[in-house]
């Protein structure tokens, strides 16, 4: 039995050795922070008149092998729209100017901290639909903590790592830092501009690599 | 003597409690670090309602008229039940022992604030006992943030008006009173809504005892109070809608006293209450709810140096669970000097009417909340409609009733009193509350909002040291000193951490990191350490000198950085002292005070509003 082990070993580090050799050519793993992606929305609840509109808008899309914002129509990871973020793969939720889902991108939300967060947990990875987004709605559901009246802030969960695949099969992770422009201090609900996303990120652009 | 005529003055001058803002404004009592939500404030034994957010304001209560605090701390449900948790504050109004008295004091303060009571007591031939108080009270209120159009609180002036009579006749012995208070403050929401906020306050009883048997005797009290409250705009405003708050209380209680001998009592009661609120935001248009309740205590003694108290009390309620409240108290006065003080008991508080009928929609930010009973029928109505995008609680949560809060409290304290001039008490308390009532999200709406509701979610504790001390030096100065040492937490985030389920940011510019144990702070707005102190000095001449001084050390009011709990990482507010001082002086009738509270002007705008800073005072008390 021992022998057998021991072989074993040697043949995976025989093994481990050769793929080192072979990926000589393997990219660095991107990491970037990325201020203030104004992801504005229309509709919603008047505050003047209390009347509620549908929410609309343009989704703001973002790609991670671009390391930019873009207006691709299939070259997209994520988008984001107020508070909602959503991936280019599954089904549409159908509300007004929603983009249509082209890729196979997928999500989920890890415990942890984007140095603890270091391989991707394919089984939990999942795809918008017609019943919900993948990164869920409302304050303590998926990405963020509401803090009700006084306060009235949104403050991205200290802890919550989004680790997506992205629309070509890639892996990212991301961590939200802040929900207001240019990452206040101390946010004002009031005074501080909204909607402008603070994120860190790590993309893997390797196929099939799922560490980072 | 401090020389306010609020009660929120009054009870931050006793020592060994500590009186702290709440959320909404208002000063709250703390006791055994829970908060005011969860004290039974009563006058003469009958309780004051009125809590339009949950906490009590104490500045609306005038105590001009008050000869006696009783404060209990530690739940004492199985007397009082319903809300007796962390304690029970009774005030007792002043009965004259003259055939006539008189007092009347003016106080002039800081803000332009007049505040005038007169006292009037008088006993007639025939034994009838009548006390009357008038207390009238405005201000021109203060502005710590100058660069908005609002005041931190606008103007404002009240009355308070009291009656009682007693009278003994046979048998019987009879006591009545009447309370009233108005109070009308401006109120403004922009610059184009703005208005009028009215209080109406009043409270009713009698009392009667039948004393006609050797050793048992019978008292029986009704009681009614009702509490109203309403905004008036004065501005033209068409979608906000103005609101109103209207509740009232009827009680009855028959109590049985049976003196087996000099040292064994028996009590035995039962009482039935009617509680009904109407309110804006409110799912129905009027609740009502009947709950009868039945007591028993029972007095003895053990030893020739023991006694101890056993009662308990059985609250029926239709709209959730009934309750039972045992407690258990023994006292053995060791030796002359030293006494010790054990008890044990449980207490309760049932979920007030907003926590099961509220409907409210915040239109600006954009979600609303639901009590609980409101969210069963208003969520299956909104997804049969289609209008439920995310239902985040399962359907089975919906089922049974909201429970009440509920406390096991336990103290054991010990008194020392070496002679009449120096006295030590130390108390060791712990309270274990579960069910405690709070908010989640319930579901979200395909609009984005969110819906919250009410849920019995935590389990948190308090405990901690009380210790106070008096010193009469000689018979002109006294001083005395009230500490608290307080650690007290929810369990469930200490287990969360423990679990490795919490993460912490410094700033929104740095990444998350996993929080230690010894990161994790506490529950919101306690303080670990409380100390008040007051010296008093009175020289040949009448002159009098007074100094408190009331030290916080520092406690949090946010959750900075969102993670649900309070840890290091948050924002505080740090350690404060807040001094009063008085100097009196008595000639004849006549007393005149000249004061200044928070003379050291400690001020936090932001995160402290009900502190205006500091006042100066004169006032002139005459008495007859």
């Amino acid at each position: 039995m021992r022998t057998t082990t021991t072989y074993l070993t040697l043949f995976l580090l025989i093994l481990s050795s050769c793929s080192k050799d072979n990926e000589v050519q393997l990219m660095d793993v991107v990491s970037e922070r990325y201020d203030n992606l104004y992801a504005p929305q229309s509709g919603g609840v008047d505050p003047r008149t209390g009347q509620f509109t549908p929410i609309s808008g343009e989704f703001i899309k973002f790609s991670f092998s671009l390391g930019q914002i873009t207006t691709s129509d299939t070259d997209w990871d994520l988008a984001f729209r107020g508070t909602s973020i959503i991936v280019n793969g599954g089904e549409s939720l159908g509300t007004i100017d929603e983009p249509v889902r082209t890729g196979n991108a997928a999500v989920y939300i890890a415990t942890g901290t984007m140095m603890s967060v270091t391989e991707v947990n394919l089984q939990q990875l999942s795809q918008d639909s017609s019943v919900g987004y993948a990164i869920a709605e409302g304050g303590g559901n998926g990405w963020y903590t509401y803090q009700g009246p006084p306060v009235n802030l949104i403050t991205p969960t200290p802890g919550k790592i989004l680790v997506f695949r992205t629309n070509d099969g890639k892996y990212a992770k991301m961590e939200i830092l802040s929900y207001y422009k240019d990452a206040p201090e101390n946010p004002d609900a009031y005074t501080s501009e909204s909607r402008y996303y603070t994120f860190n990120y790590q993309y893997q652009p390797n196929e099939g690599i799922t560490v980072f | 003597m401090s020389s306010s005529s609020k009660l929120s003055d009054i009870l931050d001058d006793q020592i060994g409690i500590f009186i702290v803002p709440d959320f909404g404004g208002g000063n709250g009592i703390q006791i055994q670090g829970l908060d005011s939500e969860y004290t039974l404030l009563l006058v003469d034994g009958y309780p004051i309602i009125g809590r339009q957010s949950g906490t009590l304001d104490l500045d609306r209560i005038a105590v001009g008229n008050i000869e006696k605090i009783e404060i209990i701390k530690g739940s004492s449900s199985s007397l009082y039940g319903t809300d007796a948790i962390g304690g029970v504050v009774n005030l007792i109004t002043a009965k004259t022992n003259e055939p006539f008295s008189l007092n009347s004091n003016y106080k002039f303060s800081s803000f332009n604030t007049n505040d005038f009571s007169l006292n009037i007591g008088a006993i007639s031939e025939k034994g009838h006992n009548i006390n009357a108080f008038l207390n009238l009270f405005n201000s021109k209120g203060y502005d710590l943030i100058e660069t908005d159009i609002l005041n931190t609180v606008e103007p404002f002036k009240n009355l308070t008006a009291f009656l009682s009579h007693n009278f003994e006749f046979k048998d019987l012995s009879f006591f009545s009173s009447f309370r009233m208070f108005r109070e009308d403050q401006k109120f403004r929401l922009n610059e184009s809504i703005y208005g009028n906020n009215i209080i109406n306050e009043s409270n009713f009883n009698t009392s009667v005892s039948l004393n006609k048997f050797d050793r048992l005797s019978f008292v029986l009290d009704n009681y009614f109070t009702r509490y109203k409250s309403e905004e008036n705009f004065s501005s033209l405003s068409i979608n906000t809608p103005e609101s109103f708050f209207d509740q009232s209380l009827f009680k009855s209680e028959l109590r049985s006293i049976f003196e087996i001998n000099k040292k064994n009592k028996l009590i035995i009661g039962f009482g039935i209450t009617n509680e009904s609120l109407k309110r804006n935001n409110f799912y129905k248009n009027k609740v009502t709810q009947n709950s009868f309740n039945y007591f028993v205590q029972y007095e003895g003694f053990i030893f020739e140096n023991t006694n101890y108290i056993f009662g308990a009390r059985y609250d029926q309620y239709g709209e959730y669970d009934s309750e039972f409240s045992p407690r258990f108290a023994i006292r053995t006065q060791l030796n002359e000097k030293i006494s010790s003080k054990i008890s044990i008991g449980k207490g309760f508080k049932t979920p007030d009417f907003r926590q099961l009928y509220f409907n409210f929609a915040n239109s600006s930010s954009g979600y609303s909340v639901l009590g609980f009973n409101a969210a069963k029928e208003i969520i299956n109505n909104l997804q049969a409609t289609g209008q439920i995008s995310n239902l985040i609680i399962s359907e089975n949560e919906f089922e049974g009733n909201l429970k009440p809060e509920t406390s096991i409290s336990f103290n054991f304290g010990i008194g020392i009193k070496t002679d009449k001039n120096i006295s030590f008490d130390i108390n060791f308390f712990r309270n274990q509350i579960k069910n405690l009532i709070d908010y989640k999200i319930i579901a979200t709406k395909t609009n984005g909002q969110n819906i919250f509701s009410y849920y019995n979610l935590n389990k948190v504790y308090t405990q901690g040291i009380e210790l106070s001390s008096l010193f009469n030096l000689n018979d002109n100065i006294n001083f005395k000193i009230g500490y608290q040492f307080l650690d007290a937490k929810d369990n469930d985030a200490i287990k969360r951490i423990n679990d490795g389920d919490v993460y912490a940011r410094i700033s929104p510019n740095s990444p998350a990191f996993l929080i230690q144990k010894e990161d994790y702070f506490g529950l919101f707005n306690r303080s670990k350490h409380n100390i008040n102190s007051k010296i008093t000095f009175t020289t040949k001449n009448n002159f009098q000198f007074y100094f408190k001084s009331k030290f916080r050390s520092r406690y949090g009011l946010v959750d900075k950085n969102g993670n649900d709990i309070l840890d290091q990482f948050d924002e505080f507010v740090n350690s404060n002292i807040i001094s009063d001082i008085s100097i009196s002086k008595e000639i004849n009738n006549y007393k005149i005070t000249l004061g200044s509270d928070n003379i050291f002007n400690y001020k936090d705008p932001e995160n402290l509003p009900n502190n205006p800073g500091r006042i100066i005072y004169s006032k002139i008390t005459i008495t007859l």
